[in-house]
C-alpha cells in the first residue's frame, strides 16, 4: 500500500478510533455559480453605498455621514411639526436642496472621495482591473453609488414633509393627488441633482489620490462657483440669466422652474434661458463621466 | 495552430508578440509556449516580466504578434480571460484599513461568486495561504509576508485556472521567501492550479517550477522544461516522534541518502518504492511516525544547504540579478 493510499484510508475512517478528527480538508475547487460582470459591477455599487455611510465599517466612518444626515434632515423636521401646529406652509419639496446646499455639498465633498482616493492611493485598481470588470464598469458603479447615496439622503427630508403632510393638513383625494404630485416632481428634481453632484464630486475627486486635497477641492469648486454666480446674479439683478449655470443648485433651481415649472427660489428665473438649463442638466454630469471615464482609462493597472 | 502544444493546448503562447512603448521598446517578438503546470517567468528588473502579465490579462493592448491564455485571446476576449485568471501585483495592493477578510470576500465577489460562496471561499482561501485569526484584523498592521499571503489569496479566492504571480518573494526574508515559493508550488500542485510566477532569481525559480522561461530586455533567452522529476531525484522529508538516529542508520543500511533537518530527516527518493520502504522501517523500529512529505527539493540543493559537498549550479548566461 502506497503512501497515498494509507493516507486516503485514513481520510475516509476506517478503523480511526474514537476521537479521530480530520483537520485539514485540503483545497477544493469551487463548482458553483458565476454570475459574470453584471454581478461584479452591482457587487462593487453595493459595496460603494455602504461606504459611503460608513456601514460595516467602524463607527469613527458612519460619524460625519450621518451627523450631515441628520443636519439635513432637521428643517424637514422641524418644518413638518410647525405646518401640523399651524396654518403656516412647510418647505416646498423643489426648493429643500436649495435652501439645504452646504451640508449637502459638505456631504458630498467628504463622501465622494471615500469612493475614490483609497483606490487610488493604495493601488486597489489592478485588483479590479483583473476581474472581469471592465474600466468603465468601475466608473459607472462610483457614479451610482454616489448618486444613489445622494438621492437617499435629499429624498429622506422630502418623504418626512410627505408624510407629515399625508398625516396632517390633507382632507381630500384632490388635496393627497396634488401633494404627491408635488413630492414627485421633488424627487425627481433630487434625483437630477444627485445625479449632477455625484458626478461633478467624483470627477473632482479622482484628481488627487489625497482624501483631505479631494474634500479641499470639491469645497472650493462649490464655494467659489456659488460666489462667483451669486454675485453676478446680485449685480444683474438677475438679468444675466444664463450666470446660474454655472454652479450645480442654481442650475437646478432654475432648471425645475423651466422644465418641472416650479417656482424658483432665486427669482426671477431662467425667464428666456429656460431651455439652455435642459441642456447643461446633461452636458455637466454628461462631461464629468467623459473626463472620469478618461481618468480611469488612463489608471494605472 | 500555433498555439498548440503538441497538440495539448498551451496554457500560455506568444507568437512575435512586442510591446512598444515611445522610446523604449518592452517586448521585442517574443515567441514561446508555456504548457500547463508551474511556470517561471525569469528576468531582470525592466525585461519586460509585467508588461507580458499585464498583456496575459488584457490590461495592455500589444503593439504587435499574437498572444493566447488557456486557448483565449486576452486583447479581444480579456473579461472571459480574467474570470478564468488570478492576478496578484508586485506593488503592495492592499488598502490598510480593511481586514483581510472584508477584502478579500469583496473581491470575490467582484469576481462574480454569490454572496455565501465568497464568504466561504474567502474563509478556505485565507486558510491555505496561512491566515488564521489574523485575518480580522486590519491589513494596516501585517508584516510584508502576511501581505503578500493577502495578495496570493486574493487572486486564488474565485479558484482560478492559471494565477500570474508578479514577484511574490519581493522584500521577503529568506526564510519568508522559502516559506512564499512553498505556496506556490503547492497553488500548482495540491490545489491543481496552473501557475506563472515570475522572478529576478533564476535558482529560486527553478526550485519550484516545471518550465522556466528567461527573458532579457524584452526577448526570449530561453524556454524549457525543468529536467523531469525522475531525472532529478525527489525528496521525502520525515519526522518521528524520536529515535531519528536510529532511523537515518537504518535506512542508510537500505542505501538510502538521509540528511537531518531540524528534526527532520531528509531522504532521497530514487522509485517509487522508498516511500513505502521508509514507511516500513519506522514501523519495523516501533517509532511514532509524524510526517510523510514528499517535497521538490533536489537531493544537491539539499546537500548543499546543509553544507555537506558542493553543487555547481547552473546559471544562464546573460540573465542579471
Amino acid at each position: 500500500m502506497s503512501v497515498a493510499e494509507s493516507r486516503a484510508e485514513g481520510l475516509a475512517g476506517g478503523g480511526a478510533g474514537p476521537g479521530a478528527r480530520i483537520h485539514d480538508i485540503g483545497y477544493r475547487h469551487y463548482e458553483g455559480p458565476r454570475l459574470g460582470r453584471g454581478r461584479a459591477v452591482v457587487a462593487l455599487y453595493l459595496q460603494g453605498l455602504r461606504a459611503v455611510f460608513g456601514l460595516g465599517r467602524p463607527a469613527r466612518y458612519k460619524v460625519v455621514p450621518f451627523l450631515l444626515l441628520g443636519i439635513i434632515c432637521a428643517p424637514a423636521v422641524i418644518s413638518a411639526a410647525v405646518a401640523a401646529l399651524t396654518p403656516l406652509q412647510p418647505i416646498a419639496y423643489a426648493s429643500y436642496a436649495y435652501y439645504l446646499q452646504l451640508p449637502v455639498m459638505l456631504f458630498v465633498a467628504a463622501q465622494a472621495p471615500q469612493l475614490v482616493t483609497g483606490d487610488l492611493r493604495f493601488r486597489v485598481l489592478p485588483l479590479y482591473f483583473s476581474r472581469p470588470l471592465e474600466r468603465s464598469d468601475y466608473v459607472w458603479a462610483r457614479v451610482g453609488s454616489l448618486a444613489t447615496a445622494l438621492l437617499v439622503v435629499l429624498g429622506i427630508p422630502l418623504a418626512i414633509i410627505f408624510l407629515a403632510a399625508l398625516l396632517g393638513h390633507v382632507h381630500s383625494w384632490n388635496d393627497a393627488w396634488s401633494e404627491t404630485r408635488r413630492f414627485l416632481v421633488g424627487v425627481g428634481g433630487a434625483a437630477v441633482l444627485a445625479l449632477v453632484l455625484a458626478a461633478l464630486g467624483l470627477a473632482i475627486a479622482s484628481l488627487t489620490r489625497v482624501r483631505a486635497f479631494a474634500i479641499a477641492a470639491v469645497i472650493g469648486v462649490y464655494l467659489v462657483s456659488s460666489t462667483v454666480v451669486a454675485t453676478v446674479l446680485g449685480v444683474t439683478h438677475g438679468t444675466a440669466a444664463v450666470a446660474g449655470l454655472f454652479t450645480p443648485f442654481q442650475l437646478l433651481d432654475w432648471f425645475q422652474a423651466w422644465a418641472l415649472r416650479v417656482t424658483p427660489v432665486a427669482r426671477p428665473g431662467p425667464g428666456e434661458a429656460g431651455p439652455l438649463y435642459g441642456v447643461a442638466v446633461v452636458l455637466l454630469p454628461a462631461g464629468c463621466l467623459a473626463a472620469l471615464l478618461l481618468r480611469y482609462r488612463r489608471a494605472e493597472a | 495552430m500555433w498555439y498548440m502544444l503538441r497538440g495539448v493546448e498551451a496554457m500560455i503562447a506568444a507568437d512575435r508578440l512586442t510591446k512598444r512603448y515611445p522610446g523604449v521598446t518592452a517586448l521585442d517578438e517574443l515567441t514561446l509556449e508555456v504548457p500547463p503546470g508551474i511556470a517561471g517567468l525569469v528576468g531582470a528588473n525592466g525585461a519586460g516580466k509585467t508588461t507580458l502579465i499585464k498583456i496575459l490579462l488584457g490590461l495592455l493592448p500589444a503593439t504587435g504578434g499574437g498572444v493566447r491564455v488557456l486557448g483565449l485571446d486576452p486583447t479581444r476576449q480579456g473579461g472571459r480571460v480574467r474570470a478564468l485568471v488570478g492576478y496578484m501585483p508586485e506593488h503592495d495592493c492592499l488598502p490598510p484599513d480593511l481586514s483581510a477578510t472584508e477584502l478579500v470576500v469583496h473581491m470575490a465577489r467582484v469576481s462574480g461568486l454569490p454572496a455565501t460562496a465568497a464568504r466561504e471561499r474567502a474563509a478556505d482561501t485565507l486558510r491555505h495561504v496561512g491566515l488564521y485569526e489574523e485575518r480580522y484584523r486590519h491589513i494596516g498592521g501585517y508584516s510584508t509576508g502576511m501581505r503578500q499571503r493577502v495578495k496570493l489569496a486574493q487572486a486564488l479566492v474565485h479558484d482560478p485556472r492559471l494565477v500570474l504571480l508578479d514577484e511574490p518573494t519581493n522584500g521577503l526574508d529568506p526564510a519568508g521567501r522559502t516559506e512564499m515559493l512553498d505556496l506556490v508550488r503547492r497553488v500548482g500542485t495540491e490545489f491543481g492550479i496552473s501557475v506563472l510566477v515570475s522572478s529576478h532569481h533564476l535558482a529560486e525559480v527553478e526550485r519550484v517550477c516545471d518550465h522556466v522561461v528567461v527573458i532579457d530586455a524584452g526577448r526570449l533567452l530561453r524556454s524549457s522544461a525543468i529536467a523531469s522529476f525522475t531525472g532529478r531525484s525527489a525528496v521525502l522529508a520525515v519526522e518521528v516522534l524520536e529515535g531519528a538516529e536510529q532511523l537515518a542508520e537504518r535506512l542508510g543500511g537500505l542505501g538510502m541518502a538521509v540528511v537531518p533537518d531540524h528534526r527532520q530527516l531528509l531522504v532521497e527518493l530514487r522509485g517509487e518504492g522508498d516511500t513505502d520502504l521508509v514507511r516500513d522501517a519506522a514501523a519495523d523500529l516501533g517509532l511514532g511516525l509524524v510526517r510523510l512529505e514528499q517535497r521538490r527539493h533536489r537531493i544537491e540543493d539539499v546537500f548543499r544547504e546543509s553544507g555537506e559537498g558542493p553543487v555547481p549550479v547552473e546559471e544562464v548566461a546573460g540573465v542579471r540579478g
